[in-house]
């Protein structure tokens, strides 16, 4: 009897969170199938999407910032964050708080604090955003990371892969980062999706990436902003998605060809 | 050249380690002959896991010398020693198959890929898992990850073994099984291994030699017999094996005096002055049953009674603070129950002592 109400309780609050997920983003792309003057639905939104001449060089853009803020956190924040848990225990909760502070800092100051101390090079290009962007990102990828370390044996695992040879960069490589690469991937999609998304930071930099593109455009054209958005939702799913059936797919084909090795070995 | 001079594998020269004030190795020399398996035994906290990550490169802050074959490696680091380790903690890497994480080390090597299979077949072999190559760590039981962890450190051909406590985590039935399989392994190989533990039965059961550590000094070294029937120290006598102590004066002719006997004191004990009280150290198996009316043994209570096979364990009060514990065999132990009197006597030549 018990189970049964735990099931039923289970199934319901599964209901309830994809209704709250599943319903607004059905209802955005419901309003972007609208068509002006109530006369059906049409994908006439989307067609518009792509007739506006900005638009790939936008989106272009934004791609590109996501792709080098993910590549800054890759090579800047999960080297950091695992030396952190390797060597400065006694610092944890110090970082841990400077960590959460992008979230209690306001943009404003961020935005020119942050530009301030960039070198002038930098300032000129507008791909002086990744690095804010990582900064942004750094509460979420940092706990993400936190959290992936935290649940593996990380110094046994370093001593031991050090004691068969291994230098520490082939450790982080071989060992480090395959364990916590889930927790990795959290963090770039994490990076990726702030960056791809973030408005106010750029807006106030006077830059324009395709968020900042979208609310310009969507002050004349209130249903394709909205399918525009989708566009955006939708293509940044279908792009994480791609990525992790790749790396299942890999995973399987590597499986699948020491199976034979170890086969071949035996007989 | 002596022939035992040029045999020494490692050579452990005076190592030191300090944190903050706290010393927790101090003055530590050890000898390993080639082959030979030594296992450190002691309390937490005694240093021996110290001297076993300073042999592995694993703790440079120290302060003394280490040679292997005769070379100072003081300077190396860990991933040029060239040593084998399996830890306490599971620490097979997750995202490899069992066969990856016994590759790893001669992948790091540049080993070509067909020798290291075939090296790693072998070794997966020898410790029964040559079925499990393609299973992650995860799919694997504790005494299955241990044999995998013991696999890998043997597959760079490591100049030596260190065992850290590799058998803590697992239970009673399988930490019996992989140490046999572990010095089974070790004598087959010839490895020269230095094990970890605080598990007396473990050190004793598998190695050449034991030394018993205790505050970041090594108290004695000797082969497990020894040990157990020659220790020099007090602390070495109560730590190895099952110890009474039973409070006892020192007469004037260096001997003890102890339930009504009087036994010379060991030249291994601490020098005492005469009619101090202290405690005698007596194994249980140096007690044996006396007559009742025999002047020389001290009658008592049996309090507690233990059968453990062959062997029966009594637990007898004498009046004195502890219950004293006699062993005899089960056969004998039948006529005798919990509430019936029996008269103590020791059997050993010479006793030690400790502070009363």
């Amino acid at each position: 009897m018990k189970s049964r109400i735990f099931s039923a309780t289970r199934y319901l609050i599964l209901g309830l969170g994809l209704i709250f997920f599943i319903f607004p983003v059905a209802a955005a792309i419901e309003f972007s199938l609208r068509s002006y003057g109530n006369k059906g639905h049409t994908f006439a939104n989307y067609s518009w999407i792509f007739q506006q001449e900005d638009f790939f060089t936008n989106i272009t853009i934004s791609l590109k910032l996501a792709v080098l803020s993910a590549v800054i956190t890759l090579i800047t924040v999960v080297p950091a964050v695992t030396f952190l848990h390797l060597e400065g225990q006694r610092y944890k909760r110090i970082f841990e708080f400077l960590a959460i502070l992008p979230l209690v800092v306001p943009v404003v100051s961020l935005a020119i604090g942050a530009q301030k101390a960039m070198p002038t090079f930098i300032q000129n290009s507008q791909y002086e955003l990744a690095f804010f962007y990582v900064i942004i990102a750094i509460p979420y990828t940092f706990q993400s990371l936190n959290v992936g370390l935290t649940s593996i044996p990380l110094k046994t695992l370093v001593e031991a892969s050090r004691s068969l040879g291994a230098s520490f960069g082939k450790t982080v490589t071989a060992v480090i980062v395959p364990a916590i690469r889930s927790a990795i991937n959290a963090a770039i999609f994490l990076a990726v999706t702030l960056s791809f998304g973030e408005f106010t930071l750029t807006s106030l930099l006077h830059w324009e990436t395709f968020p900042v593109w979208i609310t310009r455009v969507s002050q004349g054209n209130v249903l394709g902003s909205i399918a525009l958005s989708m566009f955006s939702l939708i293509g940044a799913w279908s792009l994480l998605i791609l990525v992790q059936s790749l790396q299942n797919v890999q995973k399987q084909r590597r499986a699948k060809s020491q199976v034979e090795e170890i086969e071949e070995v035996l007989t | 050249m002596s022939s035992k001079k040029a045999d020494i594998k490692v050579n452990l020269e005076n190592l030191s380690r300090h944190y903050g004030s706290v010393a927790a190795l101090q003055d530590f020399s050890l000898e390993m002959t080639t082959g030979e398996m030594v296992s450190l035994l002691g309390p937490s906290g005694c240093g021996k896991t110290t001297v076993l990550r300073i042999l592995g490169g694993l703790d440079p802050n120290h302060q003394g010398k280490i040679f292997v074959d005769g070379e100072d490696i003081t300077g190396l680091p860990s991933d040029k020693r060239n040593m084998g380790m399996v830890f306490q903690a599971y620490s097979l890497f997750p995202n490899m198959t069992v066969a990856e994480n016994v590759e790893y080390g001669l992948r790091v090597r540049k080993i070509n890929h067909e020798v290291r299979r075939k090296k790693s077949m072998e070794l997966l072999e020898m410790v029964h898992l040559s079925h499990r190559g393609n299973a992650y760590p995860n799919q694997l039981s504790g005494g299955q990850q241990q044999r995998v962890a013991l696999a890998r450190a043997l597959a760079i051909s490591p100049k030596v073994l260190l065992l850290d406590e590799p058998l803590s985590a697992l239970d009673a039935q399988v930490r019996v099984q992989i140490r046999e399989e572990i010095r089974r392994i070790q004598l087959e190989t010839e490895t020269t291994t230095l094990f970890v533990t605080h598990d007396q039965e473990e050190a004793m059961s598998v190695s050449d030699r034991v030394g018993v550590m205790n505050a970041g000094q090594l108290e004695q070294i000797d082969s497990p017999a020894v040990l157990y029937n020659k220790p020099k120290t007090a602390f070495v006598a109560s730590f190895v094996g099952v110890t009474n102590r039973i409070p006892a004066e020192i007469d004037g002719k260096g001997r003890v005096r102890v339930l009504n006997q009087k036994i010379d004191l060991s030249k291994n004990s601490r020098s005492a002055q005469e009619g101090e009280k202290v405690m005698a150290l007596v194994r249980p198996e140096n007690l044996t049953l006396a007559d009742e009316f025999d002047s020389e043994s001290k009658p008592g209570l049996v309090i507690t009674k233990s059968f453990l096979g062959p062997l029966t364990k009594l637990g007898v009060d004498l009046g004195t603070e502890n219950l004293v514990y006699i062993n005899m065999t089960s056969q004998e132990a039948r006529k005798i129950e919990v509430g019936n009197r029996v008269a103590l006597k020791i059997t050993s030549e010479e006793l030690m002592v400790a502070n009363g």
